[in-house]
């Protein structure tokens, strides 16, 4: 391995310690090289001879810690000095995932708002489906760059609507994914979330953890 | 490790709720900030969902931050904002079009459902001193102008002229629209009398008056000038009318006065900035010299937070209109300047009183 290659996956590592320390996200799967080379790089195209800068691959979405000491409270409420709570992070053990985005949803979702990103639109909830439905009847598009796909609702094969989706057993092991050796990584907490078919530090077009040739995406958890 | 990112949530802001509320009346249900014993800056008004809004029986559900059972066509994901006189029109980025919220004769009407200006990606709203209402598509890449039969009457956007038009503001005086292309990374400036580009300013980088993907623009209309929230380099950047650059603020971070994904502004008549930022589910309010002055808000569905906050806008009467997208509601909170609280002193003094109960 070459120096510079070494030099920059240090600079990786220590920059990227919140995916490695959060959601288990690593640097694996050819992801060193690939914020930088993405459009999840914000910073991709600018010459920043900053060097403050070092870590932007990761701030994007690992917004750094800003230690609170002896700083400033606003003005207009002196009490409330504090750090703030990064994309409404939740205490997760009884957290409602199929009805509620988590908190990995919302930080896809704080930039694809169709203004910074492409739009996505969640349908995951039968509230929102019905939304949908509605859309359809009076006419209107249902939603540009919306996402089809469920998120944020419990893979679940047994039930109804698992067994409707040929929904193969969480243990199903997976060959050339990127980041998953079976279904159940894909779907941590058993929950289906962006992060299920996207890895968002990948190379890969649509940063599809597998390409979906012949719908091998797809059969990966459905069986047919 | 996981929970080490997890801080306790701090509830910043009071809910006082007066006894025997079993009301539909909206005025019962209260919410100051700060809270005591600080002076109170602002209070909560009214929130806005759509038809559900003008049917019975929904009302009190929807003020305690409940999901009422959907009932008409309501926002959905919603992104902009704008008001004049009790009309507010809000973007949404899901549907496609405008709605109207009309408190006045309280009906929704929809702008941009017609095939002649239709919409797809509406994201920002704008309202002309003729009351001609622009809206940016973010699809189609245009500006598109309606009067008040929702009739197409103005329109922007040959090909190429933007890349994708997001955030617009209007300088009533001047006469002047300001048109955000987040993905050219500039700031193109129209004559609305003839539609004629005057001129541009900005272009991608990290210096004073450059940008990283802006998106959001407010009018400061004490003198003029214009601020711009430059998403992506997590900081808000001030020019004048003309474009010359005079100032900045923020920067990336997780404690007050820093931001992670800095989108709606509105300016009140005292020059304060509110930002929402959608990563931490919260508005920050400014003076003018980039000075923090409060924060509020937390991710939730209750009153006084938000889920996904977008659009921001403070109207002539310093109402601040925010749009809460994946909540799909606007709440409305007024902000009380002095001349308010001298010419509301009852409500001033009611509002001061609940604070000491």
């Amino acid at each position: 391995m070459s120096r510079t290659v070494t030099k920059l996956i240090v600079v990786l590592m220590s920059s990227c310690i919140y995916a490695l320390s959060a959601y288990g996200y690593g640097i694996e799967g050819g992801s060193e090289k690939g914020v930088l080379t993405t459009k999840h790089n914000m910073f991709k195209g600018l010459m920043i001879e900053d060097k403050q800068n070092n870590m932007e691959p990761c701030l994007w979405c690992h917004i750094p810690h800003d230690k609170y000491v002896g700083k400033t409270a606003p003005k207009w409420n002196q009490d409330s000095g504090q750090n703030f709570t990064i994309y409404g992070a939740q205490d997760e053990s009884d957290y409602d995932y199929a009805n509620r985005p988590d908190t990995i949803l919302r930080v896809c979702l704080t930039c694809h708002d169709g203004i910074n990103a492409p739009n996505i639109v969640l349908s995951n909830n039968e509230e929102s489906q019905k939304h949908t439905k509605e859309a359809n009847l009076l006419g209107q598009p249902v939603t540009y760059d919306s996402h089809q796909h469920p998120v944020g609702r419990d893979y679940a094969p047994h039930s109804v609507n698992g067994r409707k989706a040929s929904l193969k057993p969480q243990s199903t092991p997976l060959l050339g994914w990127i980041g998953a050796d079976s279904i159940g990584d894909l779907v941590p907490e058993g929950v289906i979330r962006c992060t299920s078919c996207h890895d968002p530090h990948s190379t890969s077009g649509l940063f599809l953890r597998i390409n979906n040739s012949q719908s091998q995406l797809c059969l990966g958890c459905h069986g047919k | 490790m996981k929970r080490t990112l997890f801080y306790s949530v701090m509830v910043s802001i009071v809910i006082l709720l007066l006894a025997g509320c079993a009301t539909k009346d909206k005025q019962d249900f209260h919410l100051v900030l700060p809270p005591p014993p600080e002076e109170p800056r602002l209070y909560f008004v009214n929130v806005l969902k759509g038809e559900v809004d003008y049917v019975d029986d929904s009302a009190l559900d929807t003020f305690i931050g409940e999901e009422a059972p959907s009932v008409g066509k309501n926002l959905f994901k919603p992104y902009g904002v704008a008001a004049h006189k009790d009309i507010v029109y809000v973007t949404d980025t899901a549907r496609g079009v405008v709605f109207v919220i009309d408190d006045n004769r309280s009906e929704v009407r929809f702008l941009g459902d017609k095939p002649s200006g239709k919409l797809a990606l509406p994201v920002s709203v704008a309202i002309g001193s003729d009351n001609t209402v622009y809206v940016s598509d973010a699809k189609i890449n245009k500006v598109f102008g309606y009067n008040k039969n929702g009739k197409l009457v103005f329109a922007i956007g040959d090909s190429g002229e933007f890349g994708r038009p997001t955030g617009i503001a209007i300088n009533q005086e001047l006469n002047r629209l300001y048109v955000v292309d987040t993905s050219k990374h500039n700031i193109k400036v129209f004559d609305l009398k003839d539609g004629k580009r005057l001129f541009e300013f900005g272009k991608r980088g990290i210096k004073d008056g450059e940008f990283n993907y802006p998106t959001n623009v407010a009018i400061d209309r004490r003198n003029n000038n214009v601020v711009i929230v430059d998403t992506q380099n997590f900081r808000v950047q001030t020019f004048d009318k003309d474009g010359n650059f005079i100032s900045k603020f923020g920067k990336i971070g997780d404690r007050p006065g820093m931001f992670a994904r800095p989108k709606g502004i509105g300016i009140d008549s005292d020059g304060h900035i509110y930002i929402a930022d959608s990563a931490f589910n919260n508005i920050q309010i400014f003076d003018s010299n980039g000075t923090m002055l409060l924060f509020f808000g937390n991710a939730g569905f209750g009153l006084g937070n938000f889920y996904l906050p977008a659009g921001l806008y403070i109207d002539e009467q310093d109402k601040l209109y925010a749009v809460g997208s994946y909540s799909g509601r606007v709440q409305v909170f007024q902000y009380m300047n002095d001349a308010w609280k001298e010419n509301n002193p009852k409500k001033y003094q009611k509002l001061k009183q609940l604070q000491e109960e």
